[in-house]
């Protein structure tokens, strides 16, 4: 019988089909076959009926052990199998309430955190522009060649017009400029509202189809153009009722009425959100050459790359008209050339380094959850061991017993993943209101669809990295025939190796953490330190606005003079000033000046930020008198015509003269002439706690340029805005249609100015806080481990005389050795990481000495308490119980 | 996803039913082949409706051959196979109409 062709043959195809299959199933599969192959040929041997034909149909019977492996295998991963490992690792987890809350938790703190943080990423950086084709649309800024050629600046109108003439490689290039804001009525309520100038190519770039109307055209960028306006679909709605025949009708404008020639469709953003409100009305940006000269560099460009060229070719020709046109006039254009870059990074060039840096804390988190977990599954699964032996004796296989594990990871952290996607809602809803105010587009952070992905995404991430570790080690350690009684003590799976390298990387993310927020609080700490230039406390300040048509210029000053006077004397207030421009308000008014009597090096026209304040503007606010007087009541329109300026325009147009008597030309729209300095003030860091003050001029309320808008500040006793009803009331008496608007203390102004500071410090340090706990809590997980392990030595050294603070000294250094290992690695990381953030440090080096010695004491600190604990544990226990045998 | 059982699951159980035990027994007795009888027993099996044992190694050795497996019927796989012949039953009692086209039977 043996020897038998079909035997031969048949159990060869039975052996290959058997490898095959599932490993669990290998041995059953072969066994049981090879059994009835032999039953079977045996049966009809003995009948006499194995013919050849017999044979050959036995032989394909054998040959369908391969339909039953493909039926294995997809048994295998069918839902009813996974389903069975999941109720399995459920019932797994309630037995152990305490590992799965822990597990969760953390988890849920882990992958809660960096969605909420991705959610910012994803709505800030990631969602494209709202325009069409949004990657061809870039930023032209201009650079200075002569200086550090890195700066980011404005450009010129003339030259926008020239790029716009010359370059091949745009479809279209445009400029805008803030256009100031400015009061409407009639029709409703009096209303403010921000104008934005643009030329034509403004709108051609960014791809904009009006919904009514049309938009500018090429032939309208021209010296005075016509006054025709763009208004937002929001102002169309609002101001005429979504009147379908708005086309043709007038607005006024600032003085002038304006035509409405297109409405906006509804989607439509200014790429620039910056700025304090969105521009509803949309005007021309005068050529005029006097009006807007080649020095004066106050206008942002946008432009429409060509579809096929790249952004460098498009620089390339950029920098090569720039230069002829340094040639051309080499008064304004020495030295100046331009830089492109794409405009979805110009718009959140701000917001991007610390969001990413955010991001990378929150993932630096979750790896050290997943470490935690990791060690903690590898504990548990030296206490599963029997288990596991058990289930592998029954006919599991070693990639049986590891899905099994690895189910029961991805169980605990899409839970975890669960409770983080509730913390990321919750944790997402602050971060909108703090992202509000630092301009980001409203509504743009919100847990979507695709964030909600992303957590769902993470949670099986985080589950394969700490369940598969552990599932490989205990599944090997299980698979190893070993029914040995109670293996309570031995090492276990993995070893005390595996998890003190994971100690050690839990360790270095922390570190470089809490580098991260130290050096982050400190700089902080510096910014807050630092002098405005005036006493921000008990400050009050709001604007207002009074209608153009009342008030001719000649009557404006006579105006304000007359609410000063009124505002002074209501209870409360100590002094009253006026300014076109606050600080810390986000506006500015850069514009070129001349000194009379100095020959100006070409290329080098003088440019100033310009200021129209009253009288009490400067007592009021604090600000110092350094030299000379402030405006007095007789600076008006028919006296000499005066400014006075700060200490920084000072230091660079008069180093080692004084500026007293020296004049000045500055040249606007309205006047050009002569104005003699009669004061330097100190000066205010107008743009940010973290700017430099820039050179800074104050022209006198009385004298031209005269604006119907400014802005009041009161210096009142005890709190700013209890008096705001009252100032409010006092407006109103004099003129019942000025607005009045952003009403503010200036100790609000200048805390809005630190808010993005403020949060991305506050965030990071509750991060590195909850990394260090992390941490310290695996260096005590891994430690009560080895201590167990070693509780009969310690009785054995106990009964020898050892005295107990020596072995608990003992066991806190040998526990401290991984923490110490990740601290070196964590400070070589932390090198590394504070270069990358170097540029959200203020007045602080990224070596900050203080940081790099205050991180390690705090580490090794946390780290011999973790250690301290169970070794303290360890050694109170009595000799006699721990020799007791088992 | 619960298949319904079909011709083939009633066979195997009715083998099992009628004392065959193993694998190719039931194979040949069924005619059905090994690539849908195997897969069966082990759905069956996992559904908990048959049991899988391995004889006994000692009587095995006795008989000079491996030792087989051999599947029993559970309570649950008798209760499935008298339902399915209820069924089976069902159809061949079902009432005749000379006047409508029979039709078939919708999946």
């Amino acid at each position: 019988m043996r020897g038998t062709p079909i035997l031969r043959f048949g159990g060869q195809v039975i052996r290959a089909a058997s490898t095959l299959a599932p490993g669990w199933r290998r041995a059953d599969l072969r066994n049981e076959w090879l059994a009835e192959l032999e039953a079977t040929a045996s049966r009809l041997h003995c009948r006499g009926e194995l013919t050849t034909g017999a044979q050959l149909r036995l032989l394909a019977r054998c040959c369908s052990a391969f339909f039953l492996i493909v039926w294995m295998w997809k048994h295998e991963w069918s839902l009813d199998t996974f389903t069975h490992d999941l109720r399995y690792g459920a019932r797994m987890l309630r037995r152990r309430p305490l590992f799965a809350a822990v597990a969760i938790g953390t988890l849920a703190l882990g992958i809660g955190a960096t969605t909420a943080i991705f959610s910012a990423v994803h709505g800030v950086l990631l969602r494209p522009l709202p325009y069409p084709d949004p990657q061809r649309l870039v930023k032209v800024s201009g650079i200075d060649t002569r200086r550090d050629g890195i700066a980011l600046l404005n450009v010129s109108v003339p030259d926008v017009a020239d790029f716009s003439r010359l370059a091949r490689s745009f479809d279209a290039l445009g400029a805008h400029n803030h256009g100031g804001f400015f009061t409407v009525t009639g029709g409703g309520e009096a209303e403010r509202v921000a104008r934005l100038l643009v030329t034509s190519g403004y709108f051609r770039a960014l791809g904009t189809v009006p919904a009514k109307g049309r938009l500018f055209r090429a032939e309208d960028d021209r010296p005075s153009p016509p006054d025709v306006v763009v208004i937002s679909d929001g102002f169309w709605r609002r101001r005429f009722g979504a009147d379908p025949g708005v086309i043709g009708k007038t607005l006024t404008v600032i003085g002038s009425s304006a035509t409405i020639v297109g409405v906006l469709p509804r989607e439509f953003v200014h790429p620039d959100p910056a700025l304090e409100a969105p521009p509803e009305i949309f005007a021309l940006l005068d050529q005029d050459e006097n009006v807007s000269g080649r020095g004066g560099r106050y206008v942002r460009a946008i432009a429409r790359l060509k579809a096929g060229t790249s952004l460098e070719q498009a620089e390339h020709e950029l920098q090569a008209i720039a230069a002829t046109l340094a040639r051309q006039y080499p008064r304004n254009n020495t030295g100046r050339s331009v830089a492109l870059r794409p405009l979805s990074t110009a718009v959140t060039g701000d917001i991007r380094a610390p969001l990413l840096m955010l991001q990378g804390a929150t993932v630096a988190i979750l790896l050290i959850v997943c470490a935690n977990l990791a060690n903690l599954l590898l504990a548990a699964g030296t206490g599963r061991t029997n288990e596991l032996a058990i289930r592998t004796a029954l006919g599991a296989g070693r990639t049986r017993v590891m899905r099994q594990l690895l189910t029961e990871a991805l169980l605990l952290s899409l839970a975890g993943g669960l409770g983080g996607a509730a913390l990321a809602w919750w944790l997402t809803l602050g971060l909108s209101r703090a992202a509000v105010l630092s301009h980001v587009h409203e509504g743009a952070i919100a847990v979507d669809a695709t964030v909600l992905l992303f957590a769902l995404a993470l949670s099986v991430a985080a589950g394969l990295v700490f369940g598969l570790l552990p599932a490989i080690l205990v599944a090997r350690s299980a698979a190893a025939p070993s029914l040995r009684d109670a293996p309570r003590h031995t090492d276990g799976p993995g070893g005390h190796r595996t998890r003190s390298i994971l100690v050690v990387l839990e360790v270095a993310l922390s570190v470089v953490l809490l580098a991260g927020a130290f050096l982050l609080l400190r700089s902080f700490s510096q910014l807050t330190g630092v002098d405005p230039g005036f006493r921000s406390r008990e400050l009050l300040s709001l604007s207002l606005a009074i209608p153009s048509a009342r008030y001719p210029d000649e009557a404006v000053p006579g105006f304000y003079a007359r609410l000063s006077e009124r505002l002074r004397a209501l209870p409360g207030v100590e002094s009253v000033g006026a300014i076109s421009i606050l600080p810390f308000s986000g506006g500015y008014s850069c514009d070129g000046f001349q000194i009379v009597g100095r020959i100006v090096s070409e290329g080098n026209q003088p440019c100033a930020e310009v200021r129209t304040a009253d009288t009490g503007y400067f007592s009021t606010m604090g600000i110092r008198l350094l030299a000379g007087r402030q405006f007095s009541e007789t600076d008006d329109g028919r006296a000499p015509k005066v400014i006075v300026i700060n200490e920084e325009m000072a230091r660079q147009f008069f180093p080692g003269e004084s500026p007293l008597g020296k004049r000045i030309i500055y040249s606007s729209r309205k006047q050009n002439d002569a104005r003699e300095i009669v004061g330097v003030v100190a000066s205010v860091r107008h743009f940010g706690l973290s700017r430099e003050p820039a050179s800074e001029f104050y022209i006198p309320q009385q004298q031209p340029p005269i604006y119907n808008d400014t802005t009041i500040v009161l210096r009142v006793e005890g709190d700013p805005l209890a008096i705001v009803p009252r100032v409010r009331d006092e407006v109103r008496a004099l003129e019942p249609l000025a607005p009045i608007y952003n009403v503010r203390t200036l100790d609000q102004l200048i805390e809005r100015s630190v808010t993005d500071a403020r949060l991305r410090t506050g965030l990071l340090a509750a991060f590195a806080a909850l990394a260090v706990l992390l941490a310290a809590i695996g260096t005590y997980g891994v430690m009560s481990v080895a201590v167990l392990q070693r509780t009969r030595e310690m009785g054995i050294r106990l009964a020898l005389g050892a005295a107990r603070t020596d072995l608990v000294r003992m066991m806190i250094i040998q526990g401290l050795r991984p923490t110490l290992a990740g601290l070196a690695v964590g400070i070589a990381g932390a090198v590394l990481m504070s270069q990358a953030i170097a540029g959200l440090l203020f007045q602080v080096s990224p070596t900050d000495p203080l940081t790099f010695a205050t991180v390690p004491l705090i580490i090794a600190a946390s780290g011999i308490l973790a250690a301290w604990l169970p070794a303290r544990r360890a050694c109170r226990i009595d000799p006699v119980i721990a020799l007791r045998p088992e | 996803m619960a298949r319904r059982p079909g011709y083939a699951t009633l066979a195997i159980l009715q083998a099992l039913a009628n004392g065959y035990q193993h694998g190719f027994d039931i194979i040949d007795i069924t005619g059905l082949p090994g690539g849908t009888v195997y897969p069966a027993l082990g759905r069956l099996e996992s559904e908990g409706r048959l049991l899988s044992q391995w004889e006994d190694p000692t009587i095995a050795q006795q008989e000079g051959r491996p030792p087989r497996r051999y599947y029993t019927l559970r309570p649950a796989g008798e209760r499935l196979l008298e339902e399915m012949l209820q069924q089976f039953r069902a159809v061949e009692q079902l009432p005749a109409n000379r006047r409508v086209r029979p039709r078939a039977r919708r999946a």
